[in-house]
């Protein structure tokens, strides 16, 4: 474990997990006011907002619920969609589930609440090096990046009139950039190069459209599907990486 | 804030949580390729709700905003955890979110 000075392990992967995630707080705290500033413009109540962000505290879940609702979407849809936008975390806790064997029940439905994209970026490498307790280290990341989505959203809330709908809208793109920013530190290969930069491209094409551009998504579609069949064509074990190491 | 806003409002919250919960209450059978054939199975239904909804109307709602998230969440996963199919995922679901743009 990373500088573990004292205390138990889990305490100490606690105390590391906050740490490291100082940086990724602010970055959070950067694109949460997007979720508050919708959410002041569906009408909602600073009441309504806490219970909203408390309850479900995922940014992407909060923006696709608040968009339905705003358009009086059925409750059916709002629900699906929002579980459909939610379904890879079940990819993201399987491949973390053969690393909790021995956590409790208590210990595990905690470590679900802590299950963000950004926090499970932060902790898979430790995962891999297997040089910190899992649990502790998810609970302090999680915590202290919560707290950051939490006081963003109330703050665009809070802001949302004083704050210009370009600048709102761009608040709401950084977190695909956020994450890629993340991921590249573990870019290993080729596939993880082109997964990358695939998803940096579905925010470009974003950034694109809202700005008006509009001859980018194909654009992009075109590249992406040509480097995917070029990269299959040529590299085929380039996504078998189970067999690189 | 009226009680069925509360309602919805802890539905969602909950099923967000199941769907982070779920797989690390699983035995140890749950592998990662199981959870991916849940992606897989997912995807159709994803696609044709996709065109429900672009059939409403204004299309730029929901996947747009959604999809990227859920593709860099993906990609997290690729970059982490070295499954060798869920590449594939990720552009499928990044075609998705330019295909809305597209009939927008």
């Amino acid at each position: 474990m990373p500088n573990a000075t004292s205390g138990s392990p889990r305490s100490s992967a606690l105390i590391a997990g906050v740490r490291e995630s100082g940086l990724l707080a602010l970055g959070v705290f950067a694109y949460a006011p997007a979720v508050g500033i919708l959410s002041r413009e569906a009408g909602l109540s600073a009441g309504a907002v806490v219970v909203m962000t408390v309850a479900i505290t995922s940014g992407t879940a909060q923006l696709v619920a608040l968009q339905l609702l705003a358009r009086h979407e059925p409750l059916w849809l709002v629900l699906w969609l929002t579980f459909v936008v939610n379904a890879r975390h079940f990819v993201m806790a399987a491949s973390l589930r053969p690393h909790l064997e021995k956590a409790g029940l208590g210990a595990r439905l905690l470590t679900g609440w802590a299950l963000s994209d950004e926090s499970y970026a932060l902790a898979f490498p430790h995962v891999q090096r297997q040089d910190v307790d899992l649990c502790g280290y998810l609970w302090g990341s999680a915590g202290l990046v919560y707290l950051a989505f939490y006081g963003g959203v109330l703050f665009g809330w809070w802001a949302a009139a004083g704050i210009p709908a370009w600048a709102a809208r761009m608040a709401g793109l950084l977190f695909p950039f956020l994450l890629v920013a993340l991921i590249a530190r573990q870019v290993g290969g080729r596939a993880d190069l082109w997964t990358v930069g695939v998803a940096g491209a579905s925010g470009a094409v974003l950034v694109a459209a809202r700005l008006g551009i509009e001859w980018l998504a194909p654009a992009v579609l075109v590249a992406n599907t040509v480097a995917t069949l070029g990269l299959l064509r040529w590299e085929p074990r380039a996504f078998s990486r189970e067999e690189e190491g | 804030m009226n009680g069925s806003a509360w309602l919805l409002y802890l539905a969602v919250g909950l099923l967000t949580y199941f769907t982070r919960v779920a797989m690390l209450l699983a035995g140890r059978a749950a592998n990662i390729e199981g959870s991916l054939r849940t992606w897989l199975t997912l995807l159709p239904l994803s696609i044709l709700t996709l065109l429900a909804v672009l059939l409403l109307g204004d299309t730029m709602i929901a996947f747009p905003s959604g999809i990227p998230g859920v593709a860099v969440g993906l990609a997290v996963v690729v970059s982490a955890s070295r499954v060798r199919s869920l590449p594939i995922v990720v552009v499928v679901l990044a075609g998705i979110a330019v295909a809305a743009l597209w009939f927008r």
